[in-house]
């Protein structure tokens, strides 16, 4: 899975912290994410597609065969 | 083969130190040596500690605005794990110069020393509550006077961490799980050969580290089982 947490981190001018805030979660599980050690749920990953007003699918990005 | 290799090292080194100390044990007044080496190391770890919760208390009270929260906000994490590594550390080692100075039946002046030592660091680890409301201060952090039993207090406790956090958790607590049970069977093998060759019999000791192995691995089975 490849994330584009960061890109549109720095899109939208937020910090790991304040994005963390925003997301209800801690800075650790936002970095973690971020350098892809970590998958997060699905609840989670809604709610930061959220913030960016995304899709899911456009912040996480599966390769076909990983699916 | 990395395990069986770790623990291959494990036991030379062991059994290197544990002939060193039979060695040291023929000196006069080794016990007292050891014993000050152990304070020593203690009083560095709590000056560590100390230092590590002074400079996480800094970083919650200063204020810091993009990237830089993000740094200051990983070095509280680095900082409060510090502290966590030196009082624990601390308060082993004390309580190793406690036992030390009672079975040895070394000097009272060194008894009471000792005895404050553990006495500090234990107070310094009281400190642990007031180093994870800096870390988290948005989160109800439990009390431990406030739970029923233990069990529900370090349920409590893993409660507030988010998923990311338990993640982070679990790696740690498996790699130390493992680490474990590799030491513990190294500590075995090192009591035996200690019996064998020194004079005194660790046959205590053995059991002891085999019912702390046998209790580690049931427990952890058990909440894989109940799952």
């Amino acid at each position: 899975m490849r994330s584009r947490l960061k890109e549109l981190r720095a899109r939208e001018g937020y910090n790991q912290t304040e994005l963390a805030k925003l997301a209800k979660v801690s800075r650790q599980t936002i970095s973690l994410i971020e350098r892809e050690e970590y998958m997060p749920s699905i609840l989670i990953a809604v709610r930061i597609a959220r913030i960016f007003n995304e899709q899911v699918e456009d912040v996480f990005i599966f390769e076909e065969d990983e699916l | 083969m990395k395990q069986i290799k770790r623990m291959v090292i494990g036991a030379i080194v062991g059994f290197a130190l544990a002939y060193g100390f039979m060695y040291m044990r023929d000196m006069n007044r080794s016990d007292d040596i050891f014993v000050y080496f152990l304070m020593i190391v203690t009083v560095g770890l709590l000056i560590w500690s100390i230092q590590s919760y002074m400079e996480v208390k800094r970083i919650y009270h200063t204020t810091y605005t993009g990237e830089e929260e993000d740094l200051a906000d990983e070095r509280k994490y680095q900082k409060s794990s510090d502290f966590a590594i030196a009082f624990h550390t601390a308060t082993v080692l004390a309580m190793i110069s406690v036992a030390v100075t009672l079975t040895q039946q070394l000097s009272t002046a060194i008894i009471i020393i000792s005895i404050v030592l553990f006495v500090g660091s234990l107070i310094i680890g009281g400190f642990m509550n007031k180093v994870s409301t800096y870390l988290y201060p948005d989160r109800e952090i439990p009390k431990a006077e406030n739970a029923t039993s233990g069990d529900d207090y370090l349920d409590a406790m893993l409660d507030t961490a988010d998923e990311g956090e338990k993640f982070i958790i679990l790696e740690g607590l498996y790699k130390s799980h493992n680490l474990m049970n590799i030491l513990l069977i190294g500590g075995i093998i090192l009591a035996t050969t200690y019996s064998a060759l020194g004079e005194g019999s660790q046959l205590f000791s053995i059991f002891a580290m085999g019912a702390v192995l046998i209790a580690g691995n049931v427990k952890y089975q058990r909440s894989i089982r109940n799952k």
